[in-house]
């Protein structure tokens, strides 16, 4: 298949140093965040992604183009590191203009410049000296590079760190619109608020290895061996937790500040429930999972994060 | 059993007065600088020169000893023996200043450092007396300290009319070296405050000693005068310090100007340095 | 015409002292005006600063440390005057810095202990707090390694602790969850809901995820090209939004859709999240039977009201709008 991105068992070692272990992935288009402690292999990954190293041991392919055919590959993926460092006494728009240039176009270059530059919200920048860019410019001048080229795929490394929630509600909007295309993002973050918001898929690793990968509720649900928390809020919780409390399947219910946290091993049984008692007259103010987020999944299956 | 949970406890003690803050940094950068055995090798090093001048003074109080020995002339302890000794201590100083000076400033500011520290309830004024008087306190025991102790010997095995004479001499010494001292601790200040890396804080110094000294040589010897010597630091305090120990100055009517430029080399580095003592990162 | 500073001062407000008060507050540097006649009183026990990069957050911060001297205006912190008695100002106040901050070479134990006596603690009592505090915020053996080797958490961790070593009374932190991994966020945010927990340390947040801010902050600022453009309080007593429904569904959602049109509602449905407008006669009883009547997991279900995020937006249009 000409599509998608596919890791074959990689495993990527510096020397003795462990960067990936038999990693096996299968990308689907959309947004794909990448989460993990620090040291778990995401930068590896993404290096590898962006073919910027080559794996020690297995395949990778995007779009089609395996991962040691540079020519191809870098038309293909654009790629937004974590840190910059930028040509000394370079303009914004000048830079864009050269990688333009290094990649081999020449025609239309400098409406596609000025295209980027918009699109990342730097238009009025693209006369200044990059050297003057404040920390939020710079993540937004590292994107602009990544999209120039048109990419089908987009590596981002923390895409939103140092951005002001102005910026960050535009970049998300832009990541929103570039995957409505068909294409394929994949950023790695750390708030896994952001990540519970913008992704389609979710991708763990920890130690080198993936210890998760998928929709996030699909991945839950693949933990069966850890019942599901529900938290609800009610003004008569008390009479809910020890109703709740009766049905077959719920091992926990408890009262705090928050409302009702209800543990079930049948989340199925429980939600048809809840239907029940509200439609007979129960009020109920608010529902949510308390589990079913990114957060959870990484404290559960990352080591040594609880 | 009694179960002590770790929490945070708020501090309700009391607190010290505004000028212990300076003896706390001058603590830190003092232990900083002798945590280098470099340096603290330097400094024993360093103390050799008042040794030797010791001995001298001692041995011209002997002469039945050196007419024994063979050959060596006799010494008069006087003022310009003083003079030049403290000549040699104060480059032997310069030496020491040139490497442990960087390490002084450097630090605080090579990782945002100074953000936290004038966060402090800690005046600019008190952060570079603090790192001041560490150089202060060492550069007065390479200088006049042991420099009185010399004359003090002297004193003792000198007739009283050479103590008549020549008592003044105490206060110069005194005088020259807080000239010396206070030129270059702030000129080696306002270096490590403006030169990231030690070695080339440590270089510069040096060349600012070394070549000014060289460029002064070649200037005179140019132009048949002693003009020259306004470049070389050291010509400049010497021609200062004629006026403290009474000796024929070596480029007359230069005097005024001398004490211009001393002056001003040591402002001047006092601004540089306050200027760079910033608690706030510039944000372009 | 931009509104300056809406205070939605709650009745609470008066049961805390002010923490900060400034009065015109005017900084410039050159023809640039970072700060132009700010004027608030905040009085939360977490205040939470916001604004868009050059908002001038940090001027304003740098103000409140001494570090800069306002072109006009006063600033009035814990009771005390800003620029007569600076130096009691900042024995009280802690400050964590955004940027790495932290002498070079210098271990965690050294620097720590070294803050708190240039804080006024006598140089015993300097170490014995400098432990505990390496030890609340988590840095166990790796006190005596040099700062420069620790990793970004630690670090953060490490400016937290000589923030904290002297008991402020006002603790500032700038970006305290920076670069920091999902444990170490966890745990920053936990430490910094117990230190504002403990009612006698009062706390300024200044950060761009308002996530954070909504999570600890009572009260909050926001700044745009100096000037305030929202101060109010935040927190659950904020009004839900009239009869606005966000709902997470599990299962096939059938007819339900079309049940709920039926009704009144009206619909936007999402791939998993869909969001419904009661009808002023319904109730959410009412949405409930026809969910059971279909089976349906309601996996979520929650009135939405106003986000931090919502309020900052709307923030940074109504500035642009009639600028």
């Amino acid at each position: 298949m000409a599509a998608g991105i596919q890791f074959d068992d990689v495993s990527k070692f510096y020397g003795e140093v462990l960067g990936v272990n038999h990693v096996s992935l299968d990308i689907p288009s959309g947004i794909t965040s990448l989460v993990g402690p620090n040291g778990a292999g995401k930068s590896t990954l993404m290096n590898l992604l962006a073919g910027l190293i080559q794996p020690t041991r297995g395949r990778i392919q995007v779009m089609g183009v395996a991962s040691d055919d540079p020519e191809r590959l870098f038309r293909v993926v654009g790629y937004s590191p974590q840190y910059d460092s930028f040509p000394r006494g370079m303009r914004a728009g000048e830079l864009l203009r050269a990688h333009l240039r290094l990649a081999g176009e020449t025609e239309n270059i400098a409406p596609r410049v000025t295209a980027a530059l918009e699109q990342v919200g730097l238009a009025a920048a693209a006369g200044r000296k990059l050297a003057a860019f404040s920390k939020g410019m710079r993540q937004r001048m590292r994107l602009a590079l990544a999209l120039l080229h048109d990419p089908q795929v987009l590596i981002l490394d923390e895409p939103l760190n140092g951005l002001d929630p102005l910026a960050r509600a535009e970049s998300i909007a832009l990541f929103r619109a570039f995957a409505a295309q068909g294409r394929y993002l994949i950023l790695s973050s750390h708030i896994l608020h952001d990540v519970d918001a913008i992704s389609d898929q979710l991708i763990l690793l920890s130690n080198g290895c993936v210890v998760a990968e998928g929709a996030i509720q699909g991945v839950r649900a693949e933990l069966p061996d850890r019942p599901l928390q529900v938290r609800i809020r009610s003004p008569r919780a008390r009479e809910l937790a020890a109703t709740a409390f009766q049905l077959p399947g719920v091992i926990e219910a408890s009262l705090d500040a928050r409302g009702v946290l209800i543990t079930t091993r049948d989340p199925h049984a429980f939600y048809l429930a809840l239907n029940q008692w509200a439609a007979a007259g129960l009020p109920i103010e608010a529902v949510q999972p308390a589990d079913d987020n990114a957060q959870a999944i990484y404290g559960y299956l990352v080591e040594g994060a609880r | 059993m009694a179960v002590h949970p770790q929490i945070y406890r708020p501090y309700q003690g009391p607190l010290s007065g505004g000028w212990r803050r300076v003896a706390v940094v001058h603590h830190y950068a003092r232990r900083r600088m002798f945590d280098s055995r470099v340096l603290t090798a330097l400094f024993f090093i360093c103390l050799l020169v008042p040794f030797v001048q010791l001995v001298m003074v001692y041995l011209s109080h002997n002469l039945s000893f050196l007419s024994q020995a063979g050959g060596l002339k006799a010494l008069t302890v006087d003022n310009a023996f003083f003079q030049d000794y403290l000549h040699y201590s104060c480059v032997v100083a310069f030496i020491f200043v040139a490497f442990a000076a960087p390490g002084l400033v450097a630090p605080d500011l090579a990782h945002g450092g100074l953000s936290i520290i004038l966060a402090r309830p800690l005046t600019r004024w008190q952060y570079i007396a603090g790192k001041f008087s560490v150089l202060a306190i060492l550069l007065s025991l390479l200088t006049w300290v042991p420099a009185e102790i010399v004359f003090l010997v002297q004193y003792n095995l000198a007739t009283p009319d050479w103590r008549a004479h020549y008592y003044w001499i105490a206060g110069s010494l005194l005088l020259a070296s807080a000239l010396w001292i206070v030129v270059l601790s702030l000129l080696a200040l306002a270096v490590s405050a403006w030169v990231k890396w030690r070695i080339v804080a440590a270089g510069a110094l040096l060349g600012i000693y070394f070549l000014g000294s060289g460029f002064a040589a070649a200037a005179d010897a140019a132009l048949q005068n002693n003009v020259g010597d306004l470049f070389s630091l050291m010509q400049l305090h010497l021609i200062a310090w004629s006026g403290f120990f009474d000796t024929p100055p070596t480029a007359p009517g230069l005097t005024p100007v001398a004490w211009l430029i001393l002056l001003a080399l040591a402002g001047g580095s006092l601004a540089l340095l306050y200027r760079r003592i910033r608690g706030m990162q510039v944000v372009r | 015409m931009p509104s300056l500073a809406t205070h939605n001062a709650p009745a609470e407000a008066s049961a805390t002292s002010p923490v900060i008060s400034l009065t015109g507050l005017v900084v410039r540097y050159g023809h640039r005006t970072a700060l132009d006649q700010l004027t608030a009183t905040l009085s939360g026990r977490a205040i939470g600063l916001l604004g868009p990069n050059g908002a001038g957050k940090s001027t304003l911060i740098s103000a409140l440390l001494g570090f800069l001297r306002p072109t006009a205006g006063t600033a009035r912190l814990l009771g005390l005057d800003l620029g007569r008695d600076d130096q009691a100002i900042r024995s009280r106040i802690g400050y964590m810095p955004e940027n790495d901050a932290f002498v070079a070479k210098m271990n965690a134990v050294t620097l720590t202990r070294m803050m708190g006596e240039l804080s006024g603690l006598p140089p015993a009592v300097a170490l014995e707090r400098a432990h505990e505090c390496l030890f609340y915020v988590g840095l166990g053996e790796a006190r005596y390694r040099p700062l420069g080797t620790y990793s970004q958490g630690m670090r953060q961790m490490a400016k937290l602790a000589q923030a904290i070593v002297h008991g402020p009374q006002l603790l500032i932190l700038d970006e305290p969850t920076n670069s920091l991994d999902p444990p170490g966020r966890e745990r920053m945010l936990r430490l910094i809901r117990e230190i504002r927990d403990r009612g006698d340390i009062r706390i300024i947040l200044c950060s761009h995820l308002l996530r954070d801010v909504e999570e600890i902050c009572d009260e909050v600022l926001i700044l745009k090209q100096g000037r305030a453009v929202h101060h109010g309080t935040l927190g659950g007593e904020a009004a839900p939004g009239p009869r606005l429904l966000e709902l997470e569904l599990g299962g096939e959602p059938g007819d339900f859709a079309a049940a709920l049109q039926s009704r009144g509602c009206e619909l936007a449905c999402g791939a998993r999240r869909w969001k419904a407008i009661l009808p002023p006669e319904m109730e959410l009883r009412d949405v409930y039977q026809l969910a059971a009547e279909r089976s349906l997991e309601l996996r979520r279900v929650q009135f939405r009201r106003d986000t931090l995020e919502d309020i900052f937006l709307r923030a940074m249009d109504d500035e642009s709008a009639g600028a």
